[in-house]
Order: structure tokens, then C-alpha cells, then sequence
């Protein structure tokens, strides 16, 4: 049978005394929109779930000196109508346009979003391309996961089960400002990715200075394609190069067949995204 | 498994019960007898159960009940008694035959709401946008996205 | 004559508009009562198995649980189900209904046990106390391996056991063969169409009490009040002291058409001697209840150089699951309108039907209709490609006209609008602009296909219904009818009819509907037949009201009868409308001479023999409705991925009785076949892996084209004022005309449904080879 107990924190600190306490029957809840299913599905049972979706003080969105500066709090909603996150990091806009629909953008967080660690989820891929750093704090301090080290597997994470993610650090650079993201799934709203990518390409001189690019749904967790930044930095950006280098992403991905889509498929289609992200990013 | 209390302001009026901390806000406002917002899914995949809580629209399925505690819940029915957009959306549903089996009626009625309130345009494009997480399976949509249109065109005159 | 309509043609809000609007509609889950238990279903783990043995000893030892049965305490447990018709058909029509597994188990999720529990989560929870021992059995999931000599069976079922064979049907019509021999060219195909669920928003559901006099009683919504019969036979109690007091559905399509929680709410009840609800859950209701029939199609089509269809030889392959249920009727649907809706001189159809350990297949919106005419509509597309004609003209050439017969020899009664309605469809399309190449780097694609359906049941289902009415001392109306509203508006267009006779308004009719016992029985809300035979039964019974009062206002009058009409709350002289007298008065009048101001009448379709089944001929439905569907849609070719940018949809609907009503129907039904072209339930082994609204993709408001609809008025139906029946025939021809759009775009044609990104990327890649 289910068994939960529930409580309320009314603010971070009340938050880290909670889950210090709790420790392994900690389960964080902002939008529950994940936590839910996993309660019905029986995914989770004998936990704590410990309520933070009234912690305004972790709802917001800041720009710093060279950094932008997101709470976990912060709704998909709120993402995309933040003339912030438009200017820094337009492919974290797009991809909470594209996330489920409005009303479940209305709940659902960024922090729980990555704090769920699915394969698909929209705001990890673009994350992953924008270089985040995930500020961690529990009681015992303050810790910084760069984005690339977050994501372990299917719903892991490196967080500890008393840490609480607090802040999500996106660097201000050209590559960010360049940034966007494609999403590919079967229905043109309320679906799971099939293939999304994040890219954002920085140009000097018509060569490529830096280039970034993420995959979702391809692997255990979001992924960058290494071979591909690698091909690309230091060349001419031609819509010739972004064509032959898009097809090396099969090097950096090991998608799986599901309901939605075999591995195979998914291989072809990341191609072609990342193609188009590319073009779009670099504007050719 | 031990419960909790909690005080729910639903349609204007406090509730308070005890409910199990896994609870979800939708069965609690059905077995408070706020039979309109409807179960479809359970999953958060239909809409059925859209309701406006601390001012902006969920799902309620998806949201748990203990969550509420202190908060306030406006449902479709609640609504039509005291707020004149709703009662718009209400009348517009049923003059444009937007109404079928009417099972995602009141949750899409919030859908429009919420999406007028944000300052929604008379465009079928963004409304269809709006609405595209409460599913119908009678209407096509087409008479839904005309009875919003509607409201939205008067709303913004 | 349409011009002198006050109510009829307009645009009517229905009697239940406003409650459902503001949230009032009660639905099967919106009832509780005091002392209510909570009943759950334990379902078989597995497709196929034997079940050795059943201990319910735990779960009943669990505090709080009030019940569990299985199935040998049910008194029938085996019954043969009608599915609301009064006549006993015979030649294998009617299904088996089993309420709980016992010897085989033949679909995975089929219920084998029920509990009663004070909470849900008990009852659950004694569900997993349940102890059955399964052995696990092969199976078998393809119908045409089910078919095969040496098959598993799947039914361990007196008369069912020996082979897996539900039914055949065979036409034969002129000579295919000799056509062959003379054909100038021939098209062969294979066409593959999948199960679909109803996607029904309100799942399963309801409450049942045993009432004070004895009478189990519940609340479902279903869409066969009739079966209370069936459930009556299964718990061994008289027909008269099982009731439902049915409420409106949350959808239905066909999918509330079998039997789904009567019978086990009922025993519980029963059993308990206290009220129980049970509500299937969204994932329950996906896996269990019964879904389209998929089917393997195999065209061969003759023609002529000039494109003259000579001869079409079908052969259809059904699978219907672990339970017959519907499916016999469906395959008359399949069989008969796999030649498409064309006039063919030679016609060849053999249709067999297998139980497979599948989710068993029964009815949804479209009834074995719409397979075929997805196959066929595509046949037509291969063929008019392959001679270089549009696939306009391919159906101009070919399609029934008047006077023509269908491929039994029958020559329908109601006119035939096909070439009306394709042009205007397709024309229709082509106003909206010429056809881009791409538009946002995809390519434009157009297409078209037609179809036919059937509105009425088989005519020898001796169908029939019955409308009550009673005019009050006010002068309302009181209209009493066992007419199950899934929410096509059912029940309103039967108070708009009797407004429109008696000169009323529409308010003033109220509608009490669907109570077993209480209202006169109609039949079922199925086979697109409510409005036919129900309107009509309203018509019969206000006629002889209305002439009643007519004579008895003539009186007042000091008229003849003929000279009287009924208008606006009065009755006057039609050449003197000054001269009048109040509708209520004429009723009190009537009232004080003692005359009845009630009447129930019956309205009866068309009746006819079972057909031969070897070689079918005659009639088979009362008439059909013709449609038409353009479309366009817009490929990505590097994904495979496609929207259905615009539809421009046009059918003959003889008279549109409610406007809203039946424009509601076309578009609800074009964007519920839409999803055909892309729904996946994901089926595997007799395993559905489509478990929830997140795997099983039915059409959002993003994904529902902009929709343009036409509605051709020929006054050339069975129905009340020559309307024709539009609920079934709204999903017909749009699924074939994406796919023929999608082949106009890119040049592949998917003759297997689902059509995934994945498929049409690898078939668009296959031809760029
Ligand atoms: C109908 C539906 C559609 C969806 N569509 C999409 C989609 O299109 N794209 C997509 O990516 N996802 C989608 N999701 C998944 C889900 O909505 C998202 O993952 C969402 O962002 C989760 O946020 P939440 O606030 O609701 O998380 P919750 O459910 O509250 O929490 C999720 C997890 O994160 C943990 N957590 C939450 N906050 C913190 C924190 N500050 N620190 C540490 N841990 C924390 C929780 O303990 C829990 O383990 C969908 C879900 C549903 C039900």
C-alpha cells in the first residue's frame, strides 16, 4: 500500500533542515508533475514528499555581470515569457515553448525538470548546450555541478538526498545568445521528444569559434555531440560543413528503440535536427 | 499513511479535511462533491481536470492536494457564478454548439479563460495553442476554437 | 417547404447545452451513495493461459473487503448477448458473453475476479491477494495464423473450441475472373489497418444498489440500455428487476456499446446487498475494452484503359480478439462495402473472421466500414496513378449514381450525391489557392477520397423504437425516450421535431431519456441510428397528437381540420392567422372532453431475411450517407513527419435538423479518423503498450487542421424531413484522403496504418534510391 507523509517548508532553510532530517525518504515536490505519476505508477512509495512549490524565494530569474541566474522554482511558463532568458538563452525559450502545453507549463519547474533526470526532458538538452552550472546546497554547504557532470542515467542525478538545487548558472556568451532548439516529436503539442537538439555556434570571422550542441532522447541522459563540436571549431561555417558534419552526431549517440521510435530512426532524424539547429543558430 | 489536514478555499468557500499526503487535488474536489472537474487520465495527459489554483490553471490530477493547503481553487462551476468572462465562455460554448459529450467542457473552459486572461488575441492559431492540453474527441475542435475566438474578439474591443 | 420550418435547419443550443457548459451534467462517476462500496476487476496477467485454480481465500480475509467472486459465482457465467435488437438473428450474429474468465483466459487484462472493498485502494489491494495459477498457453495474435490448420485455440468455450473461424461472408457479383482475363490493366495491393481505441474522454464506469424493492438498480452510461436483458439472463433474475437508470456518456463511438461494468457492479451489488461504484482507470479502459478491428485487405481491381472499373475481387481477413462480440455485424459492414462506393459491373468479397488472443475487437465509429473503405479509396488512387488520371476523375467515371446497384444487387432508396459532393470537395480545396510546392520547407501534398456508410442497422436486425409524449396542462411537452446520449444531441433533436410539429418552442419540450424501465424503449445509439428511427418514432408519435389537437382547434375555430396550422403557441387558420386560439387552450379543452393527451408509437425500419451468408444479395441497411473529404497536407521529407494543413469536407446529410448538431458530427468525426492515419495502440504479442493518453496519440487543437465543411441538402433520406444519418459515416473517407495526399506530396503510398514518421521517412527513402 501507499504510504507518504507530507511537509509544508516555507522557506530554503526550513528546506535543508527538512531533507538533513529525512535524508533517503526525501522527495522534493515543486510542480509534481512528475512526482504524480510516480506515486500512481507505484515508481515511488515510503517517502517524505516535501513540499518547496511555495518557495518564491527560489522563483526567479536574474542577470549578473557574465551570468544569468535561474531558480529552480522558476515554471516553464515563466521561461518563456522572460525577455531574459530570450536574449541569453534562446534555445531554453524555445524549448519550453515547445514543453506540454500551456496549463502544465503553469506547474511544472526547471528544477524539476533536470532534478528528474529524464532522457527527454526539454530544458536539459538546451542546459547542456548552454553550459549550465547546477548550484547544489544542502546543510553541510553550497556546491557547483557543472551541467555535464549532473546527468547520470535514467532519473539520476549527481544531487545527494539532502541537496537541494537552488540556482541554475547559465554563462552570458554569443554562443548562448545564438542558441536554439529543435524538438521532434509525434504530436504537435503534449509529446514527448523523440529527438530534440540544443546548438549555439559562435563565429569569428566567418570561422566557427565555438560550437555547442546537445542531444535529447538519444542516450541515458541529454548528451553533447563531441564529434561534432570537434569537426566543426576552427572551420569555415558553410552550409556545406554544417551538412557533413551534422551526420557524425551517430558517433555520440546511442539511441534505443522504444514505443515512439526505433534507434535506428532516431540516428537519422538527429541528423537532420542538428543540421537544421546548426543553420539556424550560425543564421544560414 | 497517517493524514493530514488541510483548509482548501474552493469557489469562495473554506473546505477543510483531512486527506493522505499522496492524495491528488482532483479527487479531493470530487469527493468534496466538486463533481465538474472531471477525471479523464489521471496522468496529466487530458485536461479533464483543469482548475485555476493560486491564481493560474492546472491540472489537478497532477497537483497534490496537500499542496492546496491555505490555497485557493476556482472550478468551471464556481466561476460561472460570479465571474462575468466565464459566464461569457459558458454562454459562447453553448451558442457555437462547441458542446458534445461535454465531459472537456469545464476544463477547456478554464483552457480559454486562462488564455484570454493572459491577454489572449482573437487568433485560432494561439488559441488552439492554448487549448492543446485538454483533449476532445467529439467536436474536432473546430466550434471550440470559434466559441474563444468569440470571446476573445469581445474582450478585446 | 424548408422556408416554413421554424425550428428544423437552425442552429438549436440542445437541452443539455447549458448544464454541461456550467458544469452541472452528472456523469456515471458523479453519483455517490451511503454505505458505497468500491468495486475492482483482478485481470489476467497474461494473453493466453489456462487459469488450474483461483484462492481468494486472502483477499477475503483482508478487513473491509465485503466481496469476491469469480466466476462460478456467477449464475450464467456463459450467456449469448443480443446487443439490443428484439429479434432473435441466429446464423452465429449474436456473440458469447462471458462475465469472468474461467478455462482458457484468452486476452490479456480479461477479469477473472471482482472485489468490493470500503475504499479503493482496499480493494485493490485485496485484488493482489488473489492467488491464480496460470498455466501460461503459446497463443496466437495473428488472425491469419489463427486461421491455419493446427492453430492454438483460443476459446476453450462449448462451440468455439474446434477452430478459430468466426465467420465467413462471401459476393459474388457477375464474373471477376473473365474480367481479369479482359482487363486492360490490373492493380493488386495489400492493405493493413489497425485496432483503435475510442478515446472516450470519461472511461468506464458506474454505480449499482440493490433498492428497496428488490430491483438491481444502477447508474451507467452505455450505449445499449437493452443489455440489461443480457445481465438480466446472467444473474438469473426476471427482466422486470434489473434496471438502469442510465445517465450521459462522456463519449461513447462504439466502445460503450458491449457490456462493460453492468455486470460486475450488479453481482456486487448483489452480492453485498450495498451500493458499489466501479470506474475503470484510464489505463484499464486502453487494455481492456474492446477496439477497432484491425484488418488485412487484399485488392485486385480490373479496368478499362479509359478507367471503367470491370471488376474488383476482395479478400478481408478480420481479427477479432479474444471475444466474437460485435464482430459478425462488423464484418458485414467490411464485406459489403469493400468494392468501395462504385458501380462494378463484377464483384468478388470473401471475408473471414478469427479469434486471435488479442483485445477483442468490436464496434467503433465507422463498424468495419472504414477499413474498407480506406483500402478501397487507396485501390482507386494506385489505379487512377497507374492511368494517368486525377484521382477526381477516376471517381467521377466509376462512382453510384441513382439507379445504380451496390454490389448485392440492391438499388438504394435515398438519393445519391457522390459526384455533387466530390466536386464540391475538391473544388472546395482547390478555392483555398493554387497548391504551393513547400510551404516552410515542407512539401504541399492534395488529396481526395469518397465513401459510403450505412445509417440504420441491418435490416435484418427487424429494427425498431418507440417515442412517448405527453402534453401537459400548461401546454409543455413531456417527451419520455430510452435513447442513450453519448453527446451527438440524441435527445434534443427529438424535442426540436416535436417543437417544429406542435408550433412550440423548443424549451417547452423537455426530454426525459434513457431509463430501462421508465422511458419506452428506442434501441441502441449505434449503427448511426438515432436520428432515423427514433426522429421518425417522434414524428409518428406527434402526429397523432398534433392531430388531435388540430381537430379539436378546428372545432374552436369553426374550421375544417386541413385549414388549421400550429404555430407560435397557437393554433390558427393558415389563411388567417389573426385568426386564432392558444395551444394551451386547445389542450385544456381537449382535456376537459376526456381525450388522451398522451401517446408512445413505434417507428420500424425496413425488415428483411438473414442474407446468405455464402453469397450475400439484397438488402442490407435501410439506406447509406455519402461523403467526401480533400485534403492537404505537408511533409517533411527529412523526418517523415506530417501535418493535415487543411480539409475541406462535404456530405449529403439530406436535411441538417440541427445545424450545429450535424456540422458537430462531420468535423468531430473528420478529426477521429484522422487519428486512424497515426494512432498506435502499440499491440505486440497480445500486449498493449500504449498504457496511457502520453503513448496513445489522439489529434490536439494543434494538430486538427483547419476544417472547411459543406453540407448538401437533398432532402433524399430515410429520416425525419429526408434526413440522413451522419454520426458513423463522418469518419469514413478522411483517412484514405490524408494518405492519398501524403502520395501526392512525396510519392509514396502507405498501404499499412499507422502511418509513423518512421515508416513514411523509410519509404520516402526507398524510392529516392
Ligand atoms: C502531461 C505531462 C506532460 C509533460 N510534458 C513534458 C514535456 O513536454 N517536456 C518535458 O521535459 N517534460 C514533460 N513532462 C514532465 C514534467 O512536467 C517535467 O519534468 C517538469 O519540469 C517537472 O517539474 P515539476 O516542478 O513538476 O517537478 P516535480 O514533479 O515536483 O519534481 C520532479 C523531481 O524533481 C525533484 N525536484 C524538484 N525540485 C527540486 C529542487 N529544487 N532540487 C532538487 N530536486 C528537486 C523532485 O524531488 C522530483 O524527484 C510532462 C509531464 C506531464 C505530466
Amino acid at each position: 500500500m501507499k504510504n507518504f507523509s507530507f511537509v509544508n517548508v516555507e522557506n530554503k532553510a526550513d528546506a535543508l533542515e527538512v531533507l538533513h532530517r529525512e535524508k533517503e525518504k526525501s522527495c522534493l515536490v515543486a510542480g509534481a508533475t512528475n512526482v504524480m505519476p510516480f506515486i500512481r505508477y507505484e515508481k515511488i512509495n515510503d517517502k517524505t514528499l516535501i513540499n518547496i512549490r511555495n518557495l518564491q524565494e527560489l522563483r526567479f530569474i536574474r542577470e549578473e555581470e557574465d551570468k544569468i541566474e535561474i531558480g529552480p522554482l522558476t515554471t516553464i511558463y515563466d521561461l518563456e515569457n522572460s525577455e531574459i532568458i530570450e536574449k541569453y538563452a534562446p534555445a531554453l525559450r524555445e524549448a519550453a515553448q515547445d514543453f506540454a502545453d500551456p496549463t502544465t507549463r503553469n506547474s511544472a519547474t526547471i528544477g524539476g525538470n533536470i532534478a528528474n533526470a529524464s532522457p527527454a526532458a526539454d530544458t536539459a538538452t538546451p542546459l547542456l548546450a548552454l553550459n549550465a552550472v547546477v548550484v547544489a546546497e544542502s546543510k553541510s554547504g553550497v556546491r557547483k555541478i557543472p551541467i555535464q557532470e549532473f546527468f547520470l542515467g535514467v532519473n539520476k542525478t549527481a544531487l545527494q538526498c539532502d541537496e537541494l538545487i537552488t540556482v541554475i548558472e547559465v554563462p552570458k556568451n554569443a554562443a548562448n545568445s545564438n542558441s536554439c532548439f529543435i524538438k521532434l516529436g509525434l504530436r504537435n503539442a503534449m509529446a514527448i521528444s523523440v529527438v530534440s537538439v540544443a546548438a549555439g555556434v559562435e563565429l569569428a570571422e566567418g570561422k566557427v569559434a565555438h560550437a555547442n550542441v546537445a542531444l535529447g532522447s538519444v542516450a541515458p541522459t541529454p548528451v553533447r555531440a563531441k564529434t561534432v563540436e570537434a569537426a566543426l571549431v576552427g572551420k569555415e561555417f558553410t552550409p556545406g560543413l554544417v551538412e557533413e558534419t551534422a551526420k557524425l552526431v551517430t558517433e555520440d549517440i546511442s539511441p534505443i528503440d522504444d514505443v515512439r521510435a526505433s534507434g535506428e530512426y532516431r540516428k537519422t532524424v538527429a541528423a537532420v535536427l542538428v543540421k537544421r539547429a546548426l543553420k539556424k543558430s550560425g543564421k544560414i | 499513511m497517517s493524514e493530514i489536514n488541510i483548509t482548501v478555499t474552493v469557489n469562495g468557500t473554506k473546505i477543510n479535511a483531512n486527506v493522505k499526503p499522496e492524495m491528488n487535488l482532483l479527487k479531493f474536489l470530487r469527493s468534496q462533491g466538486f463533481y465538474d472537474v472531471k477525471c479523464g487520465c489521471e496522468m496529466g495527459d487530458c485536461g479533464t481536470c483543469t482548475v485555476i489554483f493560486n491564481g493560474s490553471s492546472v491540472k489537478s490530477c497532477i497537483t497534490l492536494a496537500a499542496q492546496a493547503d491555505g490555497g485557493t481553487v476556482w472550478t468551471n462551476k464556481g466561476l460561472g457564478e460570479v465571474d462575468e468572462l466565464t459566464q461569457k465562455l459558458q454562454k459562447a460554448f453553448v451558442e457555437h454548439g462547441s458542446i458534445q459529450c461535454g465531459f472537456c467542457t469545464p476544463g477547456m473552459i478554464i483552457a480559454g479563460k486562462a488564455y484570454i486572461e493572459k491577454g489572449g488575441k482573437p487568433d485560432r492559431n494561439e488559441i488552439k495553442k492554448a487549448i492543446s492540453g485538454n483533449l476532445c474527441r467529439c467536436t474536432g475542435y473546430k466550434k471550440i476554437v470559434d466559441a474563444i475566438y468569440d470571446v476573445a474578439e469581445q474582450m478585446s474591443k | 417547404m424548408s422556408a416554413m420550418f421554424k425550428l428544423v435547419g437552425k442552429p438549436a443550443p440542445r437541452h443539455d447545452a447549458w448544464a454541461k457548459a456550467k458544469g452541472d451534467q452528472l456523469y456515471s462517476d458523479d453519483f455517490t451513495m451511503p454505505g458505497m462500496l468500491y468495486g475492482k476487476a483482478l485481470r489476467s496477467k497474461y494473453p493466453a493461459a489456462i487459469i488450474k485454480s483461483i484462492d481468494t481465500s486472502k483477499a477475503k480475509a483482508l478487513p473491509g473487503v465485503h466481496a469476491v467472486l469469480t466466476a462460478k459465482d456467477v449464475p450464467m457465467n456463459v450467456e449469448i448477448s443480443k446487443f439490443g435488437q428484439m429479434k432473435d438473428v441466429g446464423g452465429g450474429f449474436e456473440g458469447l458473453y462471458k462475465v469472468l474468465a474461467d478455462g482458457k483466459v484468452r486476452f490479456k487484462g480479461e477479469a477473472i475476479a471482482l472485489v468490493a472493498a470500503e475504499t479503493e485502494e482496499l480493494a485493490e489491494e485485496a485484488c493482489r491477494l488473489i492467488e491464480v495459477d496460470y498455466e501460461v498457453q503459446p497463443g496466437v495474435f495473428d488472425p491469419e495464423e489463427a486461421l491455419k490448420p493446427g492453430a492454438y485455440i483460443v476459446s476453450s468455450d462449448e462451440g468455439e473450441n474446434e477452430s478459430n473461424l468466426i465467420m465467413e461472408s462471401h459476393i459474388n457479383k457477375g464474373d471477376v475472373e473473365k474480367a481479369f482475363a479482359e482487363a486492360d490493366v490490373i492493380v493488386e495491393n495489400e492493405y493493413r489497418v489497425p485496432p483503435v481505441d475510442h478515446a472516450y474522454l470519461e472511461t468506464e464506469g458506474g454505480v449499482a444498489w440493490v433498492d428497496d424493492n428488490g430491483v438491481i438498480t444502477m447508474r451507467v452510461g452505455t450505449q445499449v440500455l437493452e443489455h440489461y436483458r443480457t445481465i438480466a439472463k446472467v444473474m438469473g433474475l426476471p427482466q422486470n428487476k434489473v434496471r438502469n437508470m442510465s445517465v450521459p456518456m462522456g463519449g461513447g463511438f462504439g466502445g460503450k456499446e458491449d457490456i462493460t461494468v453492468e455486470t460486475f457492479l450488479c453481482l456486487l451489488a448483489n452480492a453485498t446487498k450495498r451500493p458499489v461504484k466501479m470506474v475503470w482507470s484510464r489505463e484499464e479502459s486502453l487494455e481492456v475494452h474492446s477496439k477497432r478491428h484491425p484488418e488485412i485487405l487484399r485488392y485486385k481491381t480490373a479496368a478499362t484503359k479509359d478507367g471503367k472499373i470491370t471488376a474488383q475481387k476482395v479478400e478481408i481477413i478480420m481479427d477479432g480478439g479474444g471475444y466474437k462480440l460485435l464482430t459478425g455485424w462488423v464484418q458485414m459492414y467490411s464485406t459489403v462495402n469493400a468494392p468501395g462506393c462504385y458501380n462494378i459491373p463484377n464483384v468478388k468479397v470473401d471475408s473471414y473472421s478469427a479469434l486471435t488472443n488479442n483485445t477483442p475487437s468490436s464496434a467503433n465509429r465507422g463498424f468495419g466500414c472504414c477499413q474498407a473503405n480506406f483500402a478501397s479509396e487507396l485501390q482507386m488512387d494506385e489505379l487512377a496513378a497507374k492511368l494517368g488520371m486525377s484521382p477526381l476523375e477516376i471517381r467521377l467515371k466509376n462512382c453510384l449514381r441513382n439507379g445504380d446497384e451496390i454490389c448485392t444487387g440492391f438499388i438504394p432508396q435515398g438519393h445519391i450525391a457522390l459526384e455533387e459532393i466530390a466536386k464540391k470537395a475538391w473544388e472546395g480545396l482547390e478555392a483555398t489557392g493554387p497548391k504551393p510546392d513547400y510551404v516552410d520547407g515542407k512539401k504541399i501534398g492534395r488529396g481526395l477520397a469518397i465513401g459510403m456508410m450505412s445509417y440504420g442497422r441491418l435490416t435484418f436486425m427487424h429494427d425498431s423504437s418507440r417515442v412517448g409524449l405527453r402534453i401537459e396542462l400548461d401546454g409543455s411537452v413531456t417527451l419520455r425516450a430510452g435513447v442513450p446520449d453519448l453527446g451527438g444531441g440524441q435527445a434534443s433533436v427529438l424535442c426540436q421535431i416535436v417543437a417544429e410539429e406542435l408550433g412550440i418552442p423548443m424549451e417547452k419540450v423537455h426530454p426525459y431519456i434513457m431509463d430501462t424501465h421508465l422511458t419506452p424503449l428506442c434501441g441502441t445509439t449505434t449503427a448511426t441510428r438515432q436520428l432515423y428511427m427514433s426522429g421518425n418514432a417522434a414524428l409518428v408519435t406527434v402526429k397523432v397528437l398534433k392531430e388531435r389537437i388540430i381537430k379539436k382547434a378546428a372545432e374552436m375555430l369553426d374550421a375544417k381540420p386541413e385549414e388549421v396550422q400550429l404555430i407560435n403557441e397557437k393554433a390558427c387558420l393558415i389563411n388567417n392567422p389573426l385568426k386564432s386560439v392558444p395551444f394551451v387552450q386547445v389542450v385544456g379543452a381537449l382535456s376537459n372532453d376526456g381525450v388522451e393527451l398522451f401517446h408512445e408509437g413505434q417507428f420500424n425500419a425496413p425488415f428483411t431475411d438473414v442474407p446468405n451468408l455464402h453469397d450475400m444479395k439484397g438488402r442490407i441497411w435501410p439506406d447509406f450517407t455519402y461523403s467526401a473529404h480533400a485534403v492537404e497536407v505537408a511533409v517533411d521529407e527529412e523526418t517523415g513527419k506530417f501535418e493535415v494543413r487543411k480539409v475541406v469536407l462535404c456530405y449529403d446529410v439530406g436535411k441538417a435538423i440541427n445545424k450545429n448538431s450535424c456540422e458537430g458530427q462531420l468535423e468531430g468525426g473528420c478529426v477521429y479518423n484522422q487519428g486512424y492515419v497515426t494512432e498506435n495502440m502499440g499491440w505486440e504479442n497480445g500486449i498493449t503498450k500504449a498504457r496511457s493518453f502520453a503513448e496513445y496519440l489522439i489529434p490536439t487543437a494543434v494538430d486538427a487542421p483547419e476544417i472547411e465543411t459543406i453540407m448538401v441538402e437533398s432532402g433524399g433520406g430515410l429520416g425525419p424531413y429526408g434526413a440522413k444519418g451522419v454520426g458513423e459515416p463522418a469518419d469514413n473517407s478522411i483517412a484514405p484522403a490524408i494518405v492519398n495526399a501524403i502520395y501526392d506530396a512525396v510519392g509514396v503510398r502507405l498501404k499499412e496504418m499507422p502511418v509513423t514518421p518512421e515508416k513514411l521517412l523509410k519509404a520516402i527513402q526507398e524510392k529516392n534510391k
